[in-house]
């Protein structure tokens, strides 16, 4: 089911939609020197006009899952302690791209796994709504086709909108689940139109998502133990200073560590580009240089999480880590330089 | 006047040829440009055919002085904007890495770093320490032209205000530690923050602990700043983070008429006390 919109209707939709959710979209906010484009609520009916779709948010919704800060209840409430503290108000995301959808669905991978949920993660999951967004165009050092996301389309989300220059459309893909936030009925009543128009839109756009100058050969996983040992990581991340920007501004990097205050535990964000991440108690650090530390967040990414979860890429190429880092040091050319010594090694590649 | 960018780079990679030639370096140090996404980044040239890799542009904004502590005692090549042989100057003079050790290609008459607001209150436009050198001088007078009525950044602010505007801007600090990373003179092996015994920076990312980590940064930042502006331009929320250590800078100057890093001879300003100095605190 398609439907066609202008960019009134479109307002006026979310404005219904307002009364349902707490509706979470981009907008550009200025942040000093920098103007970026962050996931903010939408506070009041005004700010709908200042939505801004057009670019790549600066972060991933990331936060909104996992929060930086995650208060996690009193250690003296016990084991059955309920995430209680938050409202279950359900919460529309407007707007997330094929890249960041894929960094959420790695999320639910990791945190409902069978026997291993997280009640804190599931809990904000289940309480929000997604409505994807189709890239124009690629963003800034984006490589996204290379680990296997279509930019364009999304099938994994309940509504998928398509900015269509004078107006948009809006792809209903699952319509259980508009049933259960109980918005059907609001899609239900926008004019349908045939999806031959929106496939003409597609077929244009896919034209500006031409071949990337990078491209990955393997197959995922990376062979552990071969990239492991013979790669020079050193040689390929020497300009590294060692900050947490990439993993921060990662769509998919949910490392976390916990602490209390006083008896209530909590957690943050942690970063494996940190010393302190595996330091021992002993003094023992068994990642004692930067480049042991690149060689974990790249293998994770590249070997150990597709091994664990069926090869599916634990980097969703949104190319942040590119675009933040102080000194640009692109993780394309260090893949590039993995790939380049796999292949002088010999060691087969999987099928992908 | 300042050199242009195309100029500079031109001239790095003639040097660069001749630096190999004349000396055993382990590597140079310098920036080029990223394979795949065409911004520049520190590369480290192992021999001379590499040369032509070199370029400097209004986006060379790391310091490169920080990597060669990683790799001293090895004989390095280093191109150096002004304010890199000003931490240069600094780690020879607290005794950090032997000028024996580094080969300094200085940058004259520097252009400047875009969206680097330090730039445009620097005051040494070309090395303190060079033993080769690309562009034309800057002449004293044409610094001290372009400084004229020049403030720095929150110079005419009161404490209060000054406090209100570092608690505003410090609030989306997100304790990636970039600016420390970046910092040419945060050199420390055991930073402070990574150590939990004792913790002195709690856990967590609260107002108050974002604050607490960017003041205890700046506590040991007066007479060690060079003012290179790094800290902000490699802070991914746009944090003004030079408001509290450019004020330390000037402080220093007006003080002591002391600029740290400007000579590798130079005491650093903690061991270079009188009894007679002014002591009116530095807020």
């Amino acid at each position: 089911m398609i439907k066609k919109l202008t960019a009134e209707e479109l307002k006026a939709l979310l404005g219904e939609l307002r009364q349902k959710f707490l509706v979470i979209a981009p907008f550009r906010v200025k942040q000093g020197r920098l103007t970026k484009v962050l996931y903010q609520p939408v506070k009041s009916e005004d700010q709908l006009s200042s939505i801004y779709l057009k670019e790549q948010p600066d972060a991933s919704p990331k936060e909104y899952f996992l929060p930086r800060d995650d208060r996690l209840g009193e250690e003296t409430a016990g084991a059955d302690c309920q995430p209680e503290e938050w409202s279950d108000y359900p919460r529309l995301f407007l707007g997330v791209r094929s890249c960041d959808i894929a960094g959420i669905e790695l999320f639910d991978d990791v945190f409902t796994e069978n026997d291993f949920v997280d009640p804190f993660y599931q809990q904000r999951r289940d309480n929000s709504l997604i409505i994807g967004y189709s890239c124009q165009e690629p963003a800034d050092n984006s490589f996204c086709q290379e680990v296997g996301i279509n930019p364009l389309e999304n099938e994994n989300v309940p509504l998928m909108l398509y900015d269509a220059g004078e107006g948009f459309y809006l792809k209903v893909q699952d319509q259980d689940v508009l049933k259960r936030f109980e918005m059907l009925d609001m899609i239900e009543e926008l004019p349908e139109v045939e999806s031959s128009e929106l496939e003409e839109i597609v077929r244009e756009n896919r034209k500006n998502f031409s071949e990337n100058e990078f491209s990955l050969e393997r197959g995922l996983p990376f062979p552990e133990k071969e990239a492991f040992t013979s790669v020079d990581w050193e040689e390929a991340t020497a300009s590294c200073l060692g900050c947490g920007v990439c993993t921060f501004y990662c769509p998919t990097c949910f490392c976390f560590k916990f602490f209390w205050e006083e008896i209530e535990k909590n957690r943050a964000w942690d970063s494996c580009m940190f010393s302190l991440f595996t330091a021992h108690a002993s003094g023992h650090n068994p990642r004692e240089t930067q480049d042991q530390r690149w060689r974990q967040r790249l293998l994770h990414k590249f070997s150990y999480h597709p091994t664990n979860y069926q090869g599916s890429p634990g980097c969703v190429g949104c190319g942040r880590c590119v675009s933040k880092c102080p000194v640009n040091l692109d993780i394309r050319r260090v893949l590039d330089r993995v790939e380049k010594t796999l292949a002088g090694e010999g060691v087969k590649g999987n099928e992908s | 006047m300042a050199n242009s960018y195309k100029e500079i780079t031109k001239e790095l990679q003639e040097i660069a040829a001749e630096v190999f030639a004349e000396h055993e370096i382990k590597h140079l140090v310098g920036f080029g440009r990223g394979e795949f996404s065409g911004l520049t980044e520190p590369v480290f040239l192992k021999n001379p055919e590499e040369a032509e890799r070199l370029i400097f542009q209004d986006d060379a904004a790391p310091m490169l002085s920080k990597y060669l502590l990683k790799y001293k005692p090895d004989l390095q090549a280093v191109v150096a904007k002004p304010c890199d042989s000003r931490a240069l100057a600094y780690y020879i003079s607290e005794g950090k890495i032997s000028r024996d050790n580094l080969v300094i290609i200085g940058i004259n008459g520097c252009p400047g770093i875009e969206g680097n607001t330090a730039c445009q209150e620097c005051d040494t436009r070309n090395p303190v320490i060079a033993d080769y050198t690309v562009g034309e001088e800057m002449s004293q007078q044409e610094l001290e032209a372009e400084l004229e009525g020049v403030k720095y950044l929150l110079e005419d602010m009161t404490p209060a205000e000054r406090k209100e505007h570092y608690s505003r801007e410090f609030s989306r600090c997100t304790q990636c530690y970039a600016c420390r990373d970046a910092c040419p003179v945060c050199y420390c092996d055991h930073c402070y923050v990574e150590s939990n015994q004792p913790e002195w920076l709690e856990e967590g990312s609260s107002a108050d602990k974002d604050m607490i980590f960017h003041l205890m940064r700046t506590m040991h930042m007066p007479g060690r700043c060079v003012n290179c502006g790094a800290c902000e331009m490699a802070c991914p929320e746009g944090i003004e983070m030079r408001s509290m250590t450019t004020h330390l800078y000037h402080r220093a100057k007006e003080l002591y008429n002391y600029r740290p890093g400007i000579s590798p001879e130079q005491p650093t300003l903690f061991s270079d006390f009188d009894k007679e100095d002014s002591e009116p605190g530095f807020l």
